[in-house]
């Protein structure tokens, strides 16, 4: 391939990055923004993966096999808790319109500007060699494609103008100036910068899925066919050995914490995956759907580690390069040079992103407190201190990768490409303790933050940075144990003489215990200042709190005045937009001179830190707000008395959901009472009717015999024949409607004995004889020899046995035959059954006879009526001796009515229980 | 007010199903795999570690499904 | 000509009073014990006047009442309900439907009779 077109193609694909940017961001001014996209913010999550990644995990794979994996495995886990921890912090950030991680702990620990400054140059210390890392990898990669296979063990250091990796750290700068530092606001989203890097996350992710497939499938005979070769080589076997792993467990769980610290706070990922979110949402699908694009993208790192090591043998090829000299070994340029890009773009992504992450921490926590102190110089009042900031960000951009790039002419060839990205790892691990500690823990305190980042950070620089820099030849007195001779306890790669770990562990270990300790000791023993006990609050319980609380100004200030120091930061457009915008929710109009509402001046502080940082907004507030702040007192009212409210609301939901219930209680108990109201009237009213009849015939005929007319004595003597027989009936319905309520009300003046069944059966029979006898219908009955012991109230079941047996004889004509009386002892049961051959009950109406006053609609004419009560009354009887009453008929063939009693000696005759059956 | 109130189980299944992983991946269990043994002719190890890998993806994207929770648009 | 009354009743007792009294007043009397029976009575021959009463097997009164008024060639048949219930809807609920007039039970003789001559125009 010529070599122009080579020297061509990552200019042109700069070139269309550009593109990609400049319509993202055109679309996003015309409110169709790509942004707003659940896929969109995972692909821009994923410039995680660096050219570390593209390059250097197969480097790492090849010494140790699957380690790599960790960097990978870690992201994985902290992926699973983001919907707890990052949404918590996307939150923060918002309603506090935090723009970068040092702003984030700045506002954290009361606006502390020292920290924010801490905090930032961490950062910048930290991510530089990172950024080198990448550049390094740009050139690197660059050189094995244009002199394969000559060099292919690390950059060329030729002249500086001729160095690639300069220029593209130029196009770059050019990049983040034109699509990071458009707008002051640092709260903007930069649509531009997210949409290319998401670009660029597919470009990387395809590049490496091709070369992984053509060195498994094509070059090679799939995974297995590799693993078997790998195998067969003795030099080689150590790499698919599990058991070597270097730094052995500790390191391997350490690597994983490390990663799940820096997914979460490594700039660049704050930028996209807090200070980009546009909606809390995209979390649900990035969960998941970024952990599988690190899989993805992890898939073929051994087989293309094992591919490198069988293919190249001993041949002097960097492991790291094995990607790119592969297809390169092959012929296969076209393959090559796309594989170059898909590193390009992984490296370029970073740079862009963490360049613009780290530009707006400098200018906003570093520079801008500084420079606000000088405000008033005639310079910067001419050329505004809104124009000065977009300078100063630019300016800030083109310094950081000249950084950059400076650290990588400086160690160039020192390291491979793993360690660099460790080293800044363990530099934003810094981080966590102050952001985590600080959004669940209210007492974590200014001074604990500030002891604990600056404790860690000191150990990082001491055990990692400098021995990292600097060739321990070069230090005085350096001996191969320490950095002074003697001094063996300051070994910076065994401290305080711990040995048995790796550099990085030992690291990660002493810097995190200093850092936690010191902050949680420190914590525990200072004060904390107000604003900062504010802060906290706000931080912690921000989803219990709403955006407004976020309060601290009472209202010294004009909304002129106001205006006027919005408009120097945001320009007079927004200002006075923002105004507005304020006083058009108000529903009032406002007035230059007017005191300007306590609202409108945290929303102005608020918009102010959007643009330079929450440290300075804070000044430039008080710098115009006259008289105090809001005292802490106040605040905390205003803080406690939403707490308060939400604790009322709480309450009152909880009432509100007790009320709901004791209603639905209430109501179904009215139902009842409404029902039984109803089944007492229709009692009452049933009772009436039967009464009536026989007092109606009762009546007539005694008002016809009065009369004395036209009777003679046959009907005189019939008539009165009625109305003895009618009062007979009026009579017994008044003894049954009797017994039935002394029945309803319970056991009440009953009396429990043991009794033998056969003994009652024998009194109803011997009661009902002439009943029979009137009838002319026989009654055959049998009884068993042995005992039926019940208990039981005797003169009750006499009633029952009577009242089934003149059921059974009011429905059988003589001529069809006798009713039938059987007694039997069962299992654990007696069972009394009455027979009778009368014209049976129809199906539907055999669960209703039990019914008070039901009667049978379908009852031949002149059949004798009872009073509807008797089977009722069995039925309770029944009931109340724990017992079952069933009826069994074929219709036109006669009904069988079953009676079935416990034996007595069961639980139920325990009478202290029998209140259920009531 | 807090979004967690759609879910009120979601954050302790997520917390549950983040250490479940984290002793997956880690030592001792991995210490279990780390032999010769082959499986599909690869080692047990890379097998493992792809699967419960994959096994943990698949659980986040389960865990956080859409609810039948009002979707909540925009920034807060 | 003597009038016609059907006396319609499930229970033979009151049956047999009724029966008795109208037939004293010089009525022709038919009976019946049920709903159904009474209205096939009803439409071979129409009486002149019923009295029905409510709460009978097969059909009961209302639904006999009811079927009467909607006929046409019954329809100007005279009925008196018996109620037994004693209930104030009982008794609207049978005028409603088209009754002439009712008798609660248990009845005074006289009334009934007063009753029946007035609608029957005696």
């Amino acid at each position: 391939m010529p070599q122009w077109a080579i020297l061509l193609t990552p200019f042109l694909y700069l070139g269309l990055l550009f593109a990609i940017a400049y319509w993202a961001d055109l679309r996003a001014r015309s409110s169709r923004s790509l942004v707003n996209n659940p896929y969109v913010y995972t692909l821009s999550i994923a410039v995680y993966c660096t050219a570390w990644t593209f390059y250097g995990s197969v480097g790492r794979a090849t010494q140790d096999g699957v380690t790599f994996l960790t960097i990978y495995l870690g992201p994985t886990l902290a992926a699973v808790l983001w919907w707890v921890v990052l949404r918590k912090i996307i939150r923060i950030a918002h309603i506090h319109r935090i723009t970068s991680i040092a702003d984030f702990i700045a506002s954290r620990y009361g606006k502390s500007m020292l920290l924010g400054g801490l905090a930032t140059f961490i950062a910048v210390v930290g991510i530089t060699p990172y950024i080198a890392l990448q550049l390094k990898a740009v050139s690197a990669s660059f050189d094995v494609l244009l002199y394969y296979p000559e060099a292919t063990t690390g950059a060329a250091t030729g002249g500086l103008l001729e160095d690639k990796a300069l220029w593209v750290a130029a196009v770059l700068a050019l990049f983040a100036i034109l699509f990071g530092t458009r707008h002051v606001d640092a709260t903007e989203r930069l649509e531009g910068m997210v949409v290319a890097v998401a670009f660029e996350s597919i470009v990387k992710l395809i590049a490496f899925l091709s070369v992984g497939i053509f060195v498994t499938y094509i070059l090679f005979n799939g995974p297995m066919d590799l693993v078997d070769r790998v195998a067969a080589e003795p030099a080689m076997r150590e790499m698919l050995n599990p058991s070597g792993l270097p730094g052995g467990y500790t390191s391997w769980v350490a690597m994983i914490v490390l990663s799940m610290a820096a997914i979460l706070f490594l700039p660049r990922q704050f930028q996209v995956t807090v200070v980009e979110n546009v909606n809390e949402d995209h979390l649900r699908t990035a969960a998941w759907l970024f952990p599988l694009y690190l899989l993805l993208i992890n898939l073929f790192v051994l087989p293309i580690a094992m591919a490198g090591l069988i293919y190249f043998g001993d041949a002097p090829v960097d492991p790291d390069n094995y990607v790119l000299a592969l297809p390169l070994a092959e012929g296969r340029e076209l393959l090559a040079l796309f594989v170059y890009l898909g590193g390009f773009s992984a490296a370029t992504g970073m740079v862009i992103v963490a360049s613009i992450a780290l530009a707006i921490m400098v200018s906003n926590d570093l520079v801008m407190p500084t420079l606000l102190r000088f405000r008033h110089m005639p310079l910067i009042e001419r050329i505004g201190l809104r124009r000065l900031i977009v300078y100063l960000r630019r300016l800030i951009l083109i310094l950081l990768l000249m950084l950059g790039y400076t650290y990588f002419r400086l160690t160039a060839d020192a390291f491979a490409l793993v360690s660099i990205g460790l080293i800044s790892f363990v530099a934003v691990a810094q981080f966590a303790p102050p952001i985590l500690l600080g959004m669940y823990w209210k007492g974590a305190s200014r001074a604990g933050a500030l002891i604990g980042l600056t404790g860690g950070f000191i150990i990082w620089l001491y055990t990692l940075f400098i021995p990292s820099l600097v060739d321990p030849a070069w230090l005085p007195g350096m001996t191969p144990d320490g950095l002074f001779e003697g001094l063996h306890l300051l070994n910076p790669q065994a401290l305080f003489g711990l040995t048995g770990l790796d550099a990085i562990t030992h690291a990660l270990f002493w810097s995190m215990l200093f850092n936690i300790g010191g902050m949680v000791l420190v914590s525990l023993f200072t004060r904390q200042s107000n604003i900062e006990r504010i802060q906290a609050a706000l931080f912690v319980d921000v989803f219990e709190r709403s955006e407004r609380d976020a309060r601290f100004w009472q209202g010294t200030a004009t909304v002129g005045d106001l205006e006027a120091l919005l408009a120097r930061f945001t320009g007079e457009h927004e200002a006075a937009e923002a105004i507005r915008d304020y006083a058009r929710r108000q529903g009032a109009p406002l007035e230059p001179n007017q005191e300007a509402p306590p609202d409108l001046i945290n929303q102005s502080e608020r918009i102010l830190t959007g643009h330079i940082g929450s440290a300075s907004a804070r000044v430039m507030m008080s710098s115009i707000v006259k008289g105090e702040a809001l005292t802490f007192e106040g605040v905390m009212e205003i803080l406690d008395a939403t707490s308060r409210a939400i604790e009322y609301s709480r309450r009152l939901e909880q009432k509100s959901r007790e009320l709901e219930l004791a209603t639905a209680e209430l109501r179904a108990a009215n139902q009842r009472l409404t029902e039984l109201d109803r089944l007492k009237d229709e009692f009452v009213s049933m009772v009436s009717h039967e009464l009536r009849t026989p007092l109606t015939s009762i009546r007539a005929f005694g008002e016809i015999l009065l009369s004395g007319k036209d009777i003679n004595p046959d009907q005189q003597r019939e008539f009165m024949q009625v109305i003895v027989k009618e009062s007979e009936r009026l009579t017994r319905l008044i003894n049954q409607v009797l017994d039935l309520s002394r029945i309803e009300s319970g056991w009440g003046d009953w009396q429990l004995k043991d009794l033998d069944l056969r003994g009652v059966v024998e009194d109803a029979v011997s009661a009902t004889s002439q009943l029979f006898t009137d009838r002319g219908v026989t009654l055959e009955w049998r009884q068993p020899d042995q005992e039926c012991p019940i208990k039981g109230d005797s003169d009750r079941l006499i009633q029952l046995v009577i009242n089934l047996l003149s059921n059974a004889v009011k429905f059988t004509q003589p001529e069809r035959g006798p009713v039938h009386l059987t007694l039997q002892p069962l299992d654990t049961m007696v069972e009394l059954q009455v027979r009778d051959s009368g014209p049976g009950i129809p199906t539907q109406e055999q669960q209703r006879i039990f019914e008070k006053f039901h009667q049978i609609s379908d009852q031949q004419a002149g059949k004798p009526k009872g009073s509807g009560l008797g089977l009722a009354i069995c039925k309770r009887i029944v009931d109340l001796h724990w017992g079952t009453l069933d009826v069994e008929s074929v219709p036109g063939e006669g009904a069988t009515f079953i009676v079935r009693l416990p034996l007595a000696g069961g639980d139920h005759c325990d009478i202290s229980r029998d209140t259920e059956h009531r | 007010m807090s979004a967690t109130r759609g879910q009120p189980r979601r954050r302790e299944r997520l917390i549950a199903l983040a250490i479940i992983g984290f002793l997956l991946l880690n030592y001792p269990l991995l210490a279990i795999f780390a032999t010769d043994i082959r499986v599909l002719g690869l080692p047990l190890l890379w097998v493992y570690l792809f699967a419960a890998w994959v096994l943990i993806i698949a659980c986040t994207g389960f865990l956080l499904r859409r609810g039948r929770g009002p979707r909540q648009d925009g920034q807060p | 000509m003597a009038k016609t009354v059907l006396i319609v009743d499930d229970e033979p007792n009151i049956l047999l009073s009724l029966e008795f009294l109208m037939k004293q007043s010089g009525y022709v009397v038919q009976t019946a014990e049920n709903g159904e029976q009474a209205l096939e009575m009803i439409r071979q021959a129409p009486p002149d006047l019923v009295l029905l009463d409510v709460m009978m097997p097969r059909k009961d009164g209302f639904q006999v009442c009811q079927e009467i008024r909607q006929e046409h060639d019954t329809g100007s048949v005279r009925i008196i309900m018996l109620t037994a219930k004693g209930r104030h809807s009982e008794q609207e609920t049978g005028l409603g439907l088209g009754a002439d007039d009712y008798v609660t039970k248990p009845f005074s003789t006289q009334d009934v009779v007063h009753k029946v001559q007035r609608l029957l125009g005696d």
